[in-house]
């Protein structure tokens, strides 16, 4: 049984994407559909099994690898942690099967659209049940895979082919940090296993890897390198720049994969990996640091942008930061409650996002929009609804994660955690802000929009509008009820899923730090929604004004474009990458060195030197007792002074003698070409 | 009892010496007469009036190549098979068997190849065959002999025939330039060997290859008696190195090679049959005697010599043949080129070494049968019905379309010499290989992997005109005849299946390599 769950998906999307045709539309949508929905009611029955009854699962299905100690196989390990992400995924992407129906009604490539959503949620599946890094790497590559296909699923279109290969590209660096982390793990632990490797990482604590080098704290490299992973794939600062480009894709799409699970991928492999990270404290630092810097920088970002979905994807930029953070902290259970809150305002977020570009002839800026309410009233409560819950309105779902990260960050003593407390905090206003701002631009200011698409508009039919509806119910009442089962100090729920040095356990400190802290982040939402209201709607001219000023006009377009970051990696990097790719390896070595060596340069040197052979051979017979003496001259030579030539005909002289041979010829025979040529033009 | 009897046979052995010695030279004291007796046979017939004055090459051939096989046979059923002859001047051993019955066999293959060719050449000088016949004998003695007087004097007795022979077509006027260009270098090379070989007398003393390898088995330790010959031995070595230049000449390898493109091409085609196929095996057995009984013990001075000339002869093999158009020049570089790799298998000196080297020479011996009988077989224009011959490597481009089953033969043959897997050719080069690394010689290994890889270029180039490129010249082959398609079906069937089924040909040669080594 818990094999379907993984085993449904694949099968309806290897039907759907190599039998499409003969399924046809209806048949791939509802196949695709109904495998995910079965999917999510077994991982309902999972997590009943699992997590609320605490019986563990692990399944040792086949081996894959075994060479000396290398022993990965295909096994799947289904805990609290395991479970908890299955239920999300399957059931934002069931909600998000059923979006696409009506949302890419009109799309030619239906089937294989859903193949790929089914496809991208086998290999996620796959990612958080795999019982050994190498599986889980795999899964990882998958998803990565899925994303590529799905961003560039209108694949004619010139920007999505480019943000399709920009995600892969950056996505590459991650996963070159995780795999060299699952590698360094190797060498530290002998074995990828996840059973095996956290039962030792307290025996290897003090252990030391010899990484580039030098000589480090064993862990610590380790989790760093996992962690490049983590910020490639849930887009942190530095690797982040693929993930407001991927909003290329179709909306449901951003969805599933760009905001309610893959992105969070790296959230669940840091508290996968709890032992490890428990045990790397300067690791932990850097979560937090990094975390935190994110939040900031997303949020800011997302305050200036004008795409309606782009302000979204830095809002969940900067809302995996403060999962990140957490983790960062040692709150990886507080981390995954919000990576679950998160899924579902997000998705429901995007998903009314959807709705609105849908019905406004795919208008994605919010200055030509405006007055929407009147007439989408359905996705504007939605669209509500997921933006309260978003800014951590009190009782809403993202309160309670939320408020509950930034009190655990402000009860713990360090600085990396007064640092992430700061930003957080600043954080929660701006995500306010932007979220408002979103809100008030598209839905209450005045209209700004065309007569044509605002005569077109038409709130959500029912299949988009019942994806959304159940959203919002799970955004409306998931965090209440989920509350005290997955965060606190009494809970059973977890199990043995995450570890947590006692040290680092501050829930209880968090319970007593000062009221007015508790009640912070509740006035910064406010207030964050007040001075979006007031520049927004109530006073527009003011900020234009501000705009004027030389001052605030240079921090818009910093923010506006996004800190200059693309700008600065095309530039440094890109750039001296593509050159260094045309001039040294392609021309200098490959057409050049290599090509001398290898073919061109034999092409050109061994038939001159057959020329030249046959010209010895003169026919004269004292040319021939001429090379016949010295030839026995040369053997004498060899016989008696062999000691001493022995040094002189080094093999590696010969070698570069031969080297040297190849390239003189081809430059003789290229000059002579040349030559020939001239004297023709003459 | 036994002991007794077996030594009073060893009282009759030494009372009755030539009595043993004639038992056991008889097959060469056969040939030689049978020699003479159709020299005098063919000078009393064809100057005959009576008879009316007959042409008897096509006689002569079939009488030269029976004598070759009763040679053999007799050989093969000698009744002394291990005995050193005439006062250490000859000796017999397995190894000398095999030789000269290889030796016999080929060239009466090389004769019935030639036989038809003989006819329709109109080349009626029978002495052709009388020759082929001394030089056979002197290659018998050759494989025989046992020290440097005997060895000289067979190798005269071979290379003068050979020049004869080179030059016999007087009326042509590359015939007889390549007979004296063969007698001029050949006079050099042997005023080298004769040389080296009175160096080594005069520091020595003696002449027979076993007394020489004692001494120098000595002079390897400080010794009061013999100092002297320890401080000669760089004279010694300079008597060595010119016998071994002699000896490289004879084979032509590579400083020494530049004699034989002009000879093979010049010479007419029977002929540089016979000097292809047969002549090197008889003079690796004598040189691997010499070198590693005499100067097994100056070994290290003289393998690097070796080394040196297998290298030389692979790459210039490999690399001048690229650019030549003419069959038979192109059959001379690339017998240089194998001559390279035969001197890698001499270079190593172990028994592998040895076994690999025989190997290969059969190998050797069979493919370029296989590629001369065909070269052999005669052309027919589809206009008039003139005789060409194959001369130019285009003008094989008829070949699979008028008789594809020969154009397949040839293939086979060529890429069997370009060492293609399932051909008994890879199978000669892999050992060679295999044993020169076993020698801790990579460097032959390498290189000669490399040359064979450019040889591949020049073999599998023939074959892309047979079956790629156009004719200029329409031809068809006459009716091959029956002498070279049993020639050429022997050899293919080898080719092809040597792979399959080796143990007969690694226990003979196992056999022979002990047989020198021990």
């Amino acid at each position: 049984m818990y094999l379907l769950v993984l085993l449904l998906p694949l099968l309806a999307s290897i039907s759907a994407g190599l039998f499409g045709r003969f399924l046809g539309f209806r048949g791939a949508a509802l196949l695709t559909t109904s495998s995910v929905f079965l999917s999510f009611v077994i991982s309902c029955i999972a997590f009943y099994e699992v997590a609320l009854s605490g019986v563990t699962c692990s399944i040792e299905w086949m081996p894959w690898f075994f060479s000396e100690m290398f022993d990965a196989g295909w096994g799947f390990y289904f805990d609290s942690l395991t479970v908890i992400m299955l239920c999300v995924i399957t059931s934002i992407s069931t909600l998000v099967h059923l979006y696409s129906i009506s949302y890419m009604e009109a799309d030619p490539h239906l089937p294989r659209f859903m193949a790929y959503l089914s496809i991208f949620t086998f290999f996620m599946l796959m990612l958080v049940t795999a019982d050994n890094f190498l599986q889980m790497f795999f899964g990882w590559e998958g998803v990565g895979l899925a994303s590529y296909l799905l961003i560039n699923f209108w694949f004619t279109r010139l920007q999505a082919s480019k943000a399709s290969i920009k995600a892969m590209l950056v996505n590459r660096v991650g996963d070159f940090g995780l795999a060299l982390g699952v590698m360094a793990i190797f060498s530290v632990f002998k074995t990828v296993d996840f059973y095996t490797v956290f039962a030792l990482a307290a025996h290897q604590s003090e252990a030391v890897l010899i990484f580039c080098n030098i000589e480090f704290h064993a862990l610590t490299v380790i989790c760093i390198l996992l962690f490049v992973g983590a910020v490639g794939k849930s887009a942190q600062l530095g690797l982040h720049t693929w993930l407001p480009d991927a909003m290329e894709g179709p909306t449901p799409v951003s969805a599933l994969i760009h905001a309610a699970t893959m992105v969070t991928a790296g959230v669940f492999m840091i508290a996968r990996c709890s032992p490890l990270f428990e045990y790397a404290p300067k690791a932990l630092v850097v979560v937090a640091i990094v975390g935190a810097m994110t939040c900031f920088f997303a949020a800011t970002t997302g305050v200036v942008q004008n795409d309606l979905k782009r302000v979204i994807a830095y809002s969940t930029a900067s809302q995996l930061g403060y999962m990140i953070f957490a983790c960062g902290i040692s709150q990886y259970t507080v981390g995954v409650f919000h990576l679950m809150n998160h899924a579902f305002f997000k998705a429901l977020l995007f998903l009314s996002a959807g709705s609105v570009i849908h019905s406004l002839s795919d208008q994605q800026d919010m200055r030509k929009m405006g007055g929407m309410a009147k007439l989408l009233p359905f996705t504007y409560a939605m669209m509500s609804i997921g933006s309260f819950s978003l800014v951590g309105f009190p009782f809403l779902t993202g309160f309670y994660s939320k408020d509950v990260i930034l009190e655990v960050a402000f009860a713990r003593y360090t600085w990396d955690a007064n640092f992430a407390y700061l930003f957080g905090s600043i954080c929660v206003a701006l995500t306010s802000y932007y979220s408002f701002r979103l809100l008030f631009l598209t839905f209450i200011a005045p209209t700004n929009a065309y007569k044509s698409t605002v005569k077109a508009a038409h709130d959500a039919p029912f299949l988009l509008a019942l994806p959304l509806f159940l959203l919002s119910i799970g955004s409306i009442f998931v965090g209440y009820c989920a509350k005290d089962m997955m965060i606190g100090l009494a809970t059973p729920f977890w199990a043995n899923a995450i570890f947590v040095l006692p040290q680092n356990n501050v829930l209880l400190e968090s319970e007593f730090i000062p009221q007015s802290q508790k009640f912070l982040p509740l006035i910064a939402t406010v207030a964050g929604a007040v001075i979006a209201y007031f520049f927004s709607v109530y006073s527009t001219k003011t900020s234009f004004a501000l705009k004027q000023i030389p001052f605030f006009r240079s921090l818009y377009s910093f923010l506006n474009k996004r800190w200059y970051f693309d700008k600065v990696y095309n530039d440094y990097i890109s750039k001296n990458t593509m050159s260094f790719g045309y001039n040294v390896s392609f021309k200098a070595l490959d057409k050049g060195f290599f090509e001398i060596c290898g073919p061109t340069g034999i092409a050109y040197s061994f038939p001159a030197l057959a020329q030249y052979w046959s010209r010895l051979q003169s026919g004269l017979i004292y040319h021939y007792a001429v090379v016949m003496l010295l030839g026995l001259t040369m053997l004498v030579l060899v016989s008696s002074a062999w000691s001493v030539l022995e040094n002189v005909l080094d093999s590696r002289i010969l070698f570069i003698y031969a080297i040297c041979f190849l390239f003189y010829n081809y430059y003789n025979s290229a000059s002579r070409a040349l030559g020939s040529t001239e004297n023709l033009e003459k | 009892m036994y002991l007794e009897q077996s030594f009073h046979k060893q009282i009759s052995f030494s009372s009755f010496l030539f009595e043993n010695d004639f038992l056991a030279l008889f097959p060469e004291i056969f040939l030689v007469s049978t020699g003479i007796f159709l020299l005098v046979y063919g000078v009393i017939t064809s100057t005959s009036k009576s008879l009316n004055y007959p042409l008897l090459s096509y006689n002569i051939s079939w009488y030269a190549i029976m004598a070759l096989l009763y040679t053999s046979l007799l050989i093969y059923n000698s009744p002394i098979n291990n005995a050193v002859l005439l006062y250490n001047t000859l000796v017999i051993d397995d190894f000398t068997q095999f030789v000269k019955i290889t030796c016999l066999l080929s060239s009466a293959c090389c004769i019935s190849m030639s036989l038809q060719y003989i006819q329709t050449q109109g080349d009626n000088a029978f002495e052709t065959l009388i020759l082929i016949l001394f030089a056979v004998s002197s290659m018998l003695f050759l494989t025989s002999s046992a020290d440097f007087i005997s060895l000289y004097l067979a190798i005269e007795l071979q290379s003068l025939s050979f020049y004869v022979l080179a030059a016999l077509k007087r009326n042509s006027e590359f015939a007889t330039e390549a007979g004296l260009k063969y007698f001029l270098l050949g006079a050099f090379s042997s005023g080298l060997l004769i040389f080296g070989c009175s160096l080594i007398y005069g520091y020595t003393g003696v002449l027979s290859f076993s007394e020489c390898a004692k001494i120098f088995a000595a002079g390897v330790v400080p010794f009061d008696g013999i100092q002297a010959v320890t401080t000669e031995s760089a004279l010694v070595s300079l008597g060595m190195v010119f016998i071994l230049a002699g000896f490289l000449f004879k084979i032509a390898a590579a400083p020494f090679h530049m004699w034989s493109p002009d000879v093979y091409q010049g010479a007419p085609t029977p002929i540089t049959a016979f000097f292809v196929i047969t002549p090197k095996i008889a003079l690796f057995a004598v040189f691997l005697r010499v070198f590693l009984q005499s100067f097994y013990d100056l070994f290290p001075i003289w393998q690097t010599l070796v080394i040196f000339a297998s290298l030389a002869s692979m790459l210039v093999g490999a690399l001048a043949a690229l650019s030549q158009s003419q069959i038979k020049r192109l059959m001379a570089f690339s017998s240089i080129n194998h001559v390279g790799y035969l001197l890698a298998g001499f270079a190593c000196a172990s028994i592998e070494g040895i076994q690999a080297l025989s190997i290969y020479l059969i190998v050797y011996i069979f493919m370029n049968i296989a590629v001369f009988s065909i070269l052999l077989c005669n052309m027919r224009h589809t206009h008039n019905n003139g005789l060409p011959r194959i001369k130019y490597i285009t003008d094989l481009a008829f070949l699979a379309k008028t008789n594809p089953l020969l154009a397949f033969t040839f293939s086979i043959a060529m890429f069997s010499m370009a060492g293609i897997p399932p051909l008994a050719g890879f199978y000669s080069k892999a050992y060679i290989f295999f044993a020169a690394l076993g020698s801790n010689l990579g460097v032959l290994a390498v290189v000669g992997v490399c040359t064979s890889v450019v040889s591949c270029f020049y073999y599998l180039r023939l074959i892309r005109i047979m079956y790629f490129s156009t004719p200029k010249t329409w031809c068809s082959t006459a009716r091959v005849p029956r002498t070279n398609a049993l020639a050429l079906a022997i050899s293919l069937f080898f080719l092809i299946f040597c792979m399959a089924y080796p143990a007969p040909l690694h226990l003979i040669t196992h056999k022979i390599a002990i047989a020198l080594c021990v």
